[in-house]
């Protein structure tokens, strides 16, 4: 550890100090119609071949010898812009540039473009959000985690489920932020629907390995969603109709060219038109009653620029799933009713200051809060009415949740087109509430109530960590992203504390042909105690304690990387991850048990590794990608499989996903995805027989249902192909869009789960039992169409 | 097109519905071998069977082998006994135990403490099956005492305890049987009495046994408390007064039979309750078959009222 440290001490300390004078010249860079930060803008000077990327927020410093420059500002979609002048001071220059209007136009030259060769970082892919809001989707609701899910190195979990899996991992491996903050639950509908409303987002990108220093807390991946600052120059809206929800959003100046805001908001409605319906059930069946789902999310932001070194950023989401079913039944002078609501949601919010302490040294700091809640209410009652008095009265509550106050600033240091010093601290409170029941019932002498509470204790966490890392060109050809993260867990009077080293490395061979390598330890304090076979909200966050360990990580990966024609990138990786300290339910365990969570739990390894070819063309006619992905992926628990060796239950060998979107002109678009996986694996009985065993004078006899071993069954592969077609009209005062599709267009029966199922067949002796195994799938092809409108 | 192709893809037979029946997956046809020896025990006796695909829906008597060869070695190899079979069922042997299909009957109790034995189930058509078993040495456990009315549990009943010392031998993994009989101080035996433990260091209850490993006090004296209610008594009358006399029976077992005996208690208890539970792995030791082969060893002690 100590030689990363030295290492790392002489990085950060290295700053090229030429005799020649030097000035910084620093800004942010947007877009001209909206003035949003435009993330990952490339900054070219013609005369040095020197080049800076904007940050997160839209900021970049590039220093320069003293003379002439060209500066050449491009971005993907956008056309570029050349700045010429005569360095001879320190500079301030914000650039906006202008979305490309022709479809297709490369207007950049090759060496001005972000290329992916040109990046230390490997293992990172970002998406255009104009291409995920283009593709199609079930039942029409654009989905970014199943975006994600279509990445090489991602897998989906069952079908229509939005949780991945990153290279082996598991779906709490992955560090979900929205504008910096963790986001616990990210979805909605019982796994089927993200909680990401597109419509709010700027910018998405995920990182599989060759973690940068400055990302910790999670084992597997880390997925950093942008929301849009809203538009600084006038206001705009968006309304779009759907199968089952409805969203909006509006965005525009407050204060021309000062502050902005914009508010997206997203709710199904499905409950609206069932309601009826239900109810009419109830009165059918002889009592009062309804039942409803639905599912709402709002984004707000507000951004104000105090001058050109100062601004801030407010940001709220608050999303909620709620379900409710109530009956009341009179039978002569009885009355009785039952009430079931189940709510579950997050609530986040971020408090932002960028500030420029000079051309060379960006802050940002943030302050953030984020809060899971799941939340069970059941009551049931029946009352005399005769005697007007209560017979029965019995309610239970049940919440569990997680709740995270946190303090972060991040510093970005540019001391010359070489170097690129990120460092910075955070600092989380952590409250945990593991699932608390309050039960109240109506004694029986009728008179007495008597409440009382059960479950598991809560739990207060703090976590702390520091980072330092330098992105470095050393040469022309040989550039390394060198950091360390540092992070400390304090919880129920124990102090965990963990150094992580990270290393990516790029070299550049003749031909622009990028060798990249990286390294990555990292450390997860926090957990997700999930059922293997399903993933439903109540899953609890828990945190390390005294007997649950941290987990921890490390990951190599080798890979090669290449722009082909200046418009197809393609990488080609290999990768190897170790995981210690995964933590399952032991054998047994079931979801209904109010046990203390730690005896539930058993802690063992995991181990990952395979190749993934991923290749994207960003722009065009036609755009999309294709990725590949060979892995294997495996776990190793004392406690489980007489602590040998099995499939992870995402073991996937093969995963492949095609995606494409063809833009015929202005007014069509065609889009379609097509995915294959090896199926999931999952333990089924292959035989069974007779055990008996003495027990106590008594000799007791059982049938034993029998599996080698866990995950011993793989199921069918999985395929589908969705299509999807938008037609556009500009209208003076709008745009108007109307997209149609369909999902599983094959109509291929994918299995969702496999069950040993009884049957029973009349025969002429009568009903005869048998048994068959089951594939129960969940969607057959299923089309859509949603309509909207921008202005 | 996609409109023209809709109507013409949901015309297909079938085309929504959402389940389809899957073949059975393959599996091995294997010897099932149970056979459990105490080294107090003068009659060894066994069942035989096979096992039966997961869909299959056979009755035990179809899966009974009665044709099998079943030898139990020393060490050495040499044959200790033959277990000869029993037809249709051990009812000579073993009353109420139709499973039981083969028997031996020694000359003097089996004893063996440190010695190695090896079943070894031979049959055409599925082979050989074999488990290798050490005796462990009898447990050392002081003299058992009875507390009536011990305590109260969470649902206000009471309970009896029983507390012993146990004397764990040091260095090395034991596992323990804990068994509690009411016997009437003539015929032996009468009946086990259900024992439940609120420490955790004791395993799931295993019938009416309790079952302990020494991880937590290994090379200690190790105070034992096994718990019992009046209520959960076999035989016992409404208005009985005072308990029977009783006997405790600690037994040493194999690791092996420690993880079935859990194992199989476990999913036992987890029945068919699908996907809310986790998966629960039965533990076998029989190379070439299933089932398990499991030598333990046996010290008794009446118990004494306090």
């Amino acid at each position: 550890m100590r030689k990363w440290g030295l290492i790392f001490f002489l990085l950060t300390l290295f700053i090229s100090a030429s005799g020649q004078q030097r000035y910084t010249i620093s800004g942010y860079v947007g877009d001209a119609a909206s003035g949003e930060k435009l993330i990952g803008a490339n900054i070219y000077d013609e005369h040095t071949a020197a080049g800076a990327v904007t940050n997160v927020y839209g900021f970049y410093s590039i220093t320069l010898p003293q003379g002439e420059v060209g500066l050449v500002f491009s971005y993907v979609g956008y056309g570029r812009k050349k700045v010429s002048f005569f360095l001879r001071r320190d500079t301030v220059m914000n650039v906006n540039l202008e979305q490309s209007l022709e479809i297709g136009a490369v207007t950049v030259t090759a060496s001005e473009m972000r290329r992916i060769e040109h990046e230390t970082q490997m293992s990172m892919t970002d998406i255009p959000i104009r291409q995920i809001q283009a593709l199609p989707s079930l039942l029409g609701e654009t989905d970014l985690l199943k975006t994600v899910q279509l990445l090489p190195g991602v897998q989906s979990g069952s079908e229509g489920q939005s949780g991945f899996y990153v290279r082996g991992g598991s779906p709490d491996q992955n560090l979900i932020l929205l504008d910096g903050v963790p986001v616990y639950n990210a979805s909605h509908l019982f796994g089927f629907y993200s909680i990401f409303n597109t419509e709010a987002i700027s910018d998405v990108k995920l990182i599989k390995g060759g973690f940068p220093a400055r990302y910790g807390g999670r084992l597997s991946s880390v997925l950093d969603i942008r929301m849009k600052d809203g538009n600084q120059h006038e206001y705009h809206g968006d309304v779009t109709v759907g199968l089952i929800s409805a969203k909006a959003t509006v965005e525009g100046p407050l204060v021309k060219d000062k502050t902005s805001f914009i508010v997206s908001g997203r709710r199904t409605y499905a409950d609206f038109i069932a309601r009826p319906f239900i109810k009419k059930g109830f009165r059918e069946s002889g009592s009062d009653g309804n039942a409803g789902y639905y599912f709402y999310d709002v984004n707000a932001k507000v951004t104000h620029t105090l001058d050109d070194k100062n601004k801030l950023f407010f940001s709220v989401y608050n999303g909620n799933d709620k379900f409710r079913v109530w009956e009341r039944y009179r039978y002569d002078e009885y009355d009785e009713y039952d009430d079931t609501r189940l709510r579950w949601g997050n609530t986040i919010a971020a408090a932002r200051w960028n500030h420029i302490w000079s051309g060379k040294l960006f802050s940002n700091t943030t302050a953030t809060y984020s809060h899971y809640n799941l939340g069970t209410h059941v009551a049931f009652n029946t009352r005399d009415m005769a005697k007007d008095s209560l017979l029965e009265d019995m309610k239970l509550v049940y919440s569990s949740g997680i709740r995270d106050y946190a303090v972060n600033m991040d510093f970005d240091y540019i001391p010359d087109p070489a170097h690129y010093v990120r460092f910075g601290g955070r600092y989380i409170l952590h409250y945990f509430n593991p699932g608390n029941f309050d039960m109240g019932f109506l004694a029986e002498d009728g008179v007495s109530h008597v409440d009382t509470t059960l479950g598991q204790k809560k739990l207060q966490a703090q976590e702390f960590s520091f980072y330092g890392e330098d992105d470095w060109r050393i040469t022309d050809n040989l550039k390394v992203n060198a950091g360390l993260h540092f992070s400390s867990f304090i919880t129920d009077g124990k102090a965990y504390t963990s150094l992580q080293p990270r290393l990516s490395v790029r070299y550049l061979l003749p031909g622009e042909v990028a060798l990249k390598a990286s390294y990555a330890t990292m450390r997860q304090y926090v957990q997700l105690l999930a059922f293997s076979s399903i993933g439903l909200p109540t899953d609890l966050w828990l945190p390390t304690t005294r007997r649950v360990k941290p987990q921890d990580s490390w990951q190599v990966a080798v890979g090669a990387a290449h722009t082909f024609g200046g418009l197809v990138e393609v990488s080609i990786e290999g990768y190897y991850k170790e995981m210690n300290r995964v933590i399952a339910y032991k054998e047994g365990a079931g979801m209904m048990q109010f046990d203390d969570w730690q005896d539930r739990v058993t802690q063992g390894r995991g181990q990952a590794y395979g190749a993934e070819l991923f290749v994207q063309k960003k722009k065009g006619k036609w755009t999309g990608w294709i990725g590949y992905t060979l892995a294997w992926s495996w776990r190793r628990f004392a406690d489980l499989n007489f602590g040998k060796k099995f499939p992870y239950t995402y073991d996937r060998r093969h995963d492949i996903s095609v995606v494409c979107v063809y833009e015929i002109n202005d007014r069509i678009h065609l889009s379609g995805t097509w995915v294959y996986g090896t199926g999931n694996v999952f333990t089924l009985p292959t035989s069974v027989y007779y055990g008996f065993y003495p027990a106590g004078g008594y000799d007791m006899e059982t049938e034993v249902q029998y599996f080698a071993e866990r995950n011993n069954y793989r199921m069918k592969p999985y395929h589908r192909l969705d299509l999807g077609v938008d037609f556009i009209r500009k209208k003076k005062h709008y745009t108007r869009k109307f997209s149609l599709g369909a999902y599983n267009v094959y109509s291929r029966k994918n299995p969702f789960f496999m069950n040993i199922d009884t049957w029973y067949h009349n025969t002429d002796q009568g009903p005869e039992m048998i048994k068959v195994l089951v594939q129960y799938s969940l969607f057959p092809i299923i089309p859509y169409f949603s309509l909207n409108f921008s202005f | 097109m996609l409109l023209v192709l809709l109507p013409l893809l949901v015309s297909c037979e079938d085309f929504f519905r959402s389940y389809v029946t899957v073949p059975p997956p393959p599996y091995e046809k294997r010897l099932v071998v149970n056979l459990y020896i105490d080294d107090t025990d003068t009659v060894l006796w066994a069942s035989v069977s096979r096992n039966a695909g997961s869909l299959e829906t056979v009755k035990w008597e179809e899966l009974v082998v009665n044709d099998a060869r079943v030898l139990l070695l020393d060490s050495r190899g040499d044959v200790v006994c033959e277990l000869d079979t029993l037809g249709g069922g051990g009812d000579t042997l073993y009353p109420g135990m139709p499973s039981v299909n083969y028997g031996a009957v020694l000359p003097q109790p089996f004893a063996g403490n440190g010695e190695t034995f090896t079943l070894q189930v031979t049959q055409q058509e599925f082979g050989m099956a074999t488990a290798r078993q050490t005796m462990p040495a009898r447990p050392q456990i002081g003299v058992p005492r009875l507390k009536e009315n011990a305590g109260k549990d969470m649902q206000g009943d009471e309970y009896n305890r029983v507390s012993f010392t146990l004397h764990d031998p040091p260095g090395e993994e034991n596992y323990y049987l804990i068994h509690l009989y009411m016997t009437d101080g003539e015929q032996g035996y009468l009946s086990g009495i259900p024992l439940s433990s609120s420490d955790p260091l004791y395993a799931e209850d295993y019938g009416y046994a309790l079952l302990l490993e020494d991880k937590t006090f290994d090379g200690e004296d190790f105070p034992a408390r096994v718990d019992f209610y009046s209520w959960n008594m076999p035989y016992m009358e409404d208005g009985t007064d005072s308990l029977p006399a009783m006997l405790l029976e600690v037994k040493a077992i194999t690791r092996d039979f420690y993880l079935y005996a859990r194992s199989l208690r476990k999913a036992e208890e987890m029945g068919d309750m699908g996907f809310f539970v986790e998966p629960v792995q039965v533990y076998n030791n029989i190379e070439g078959g299933l089932g398990i082969f499991s030598l333990s060893a046996v010290t008794r002690e009446a118990v004494e009222k306090e």
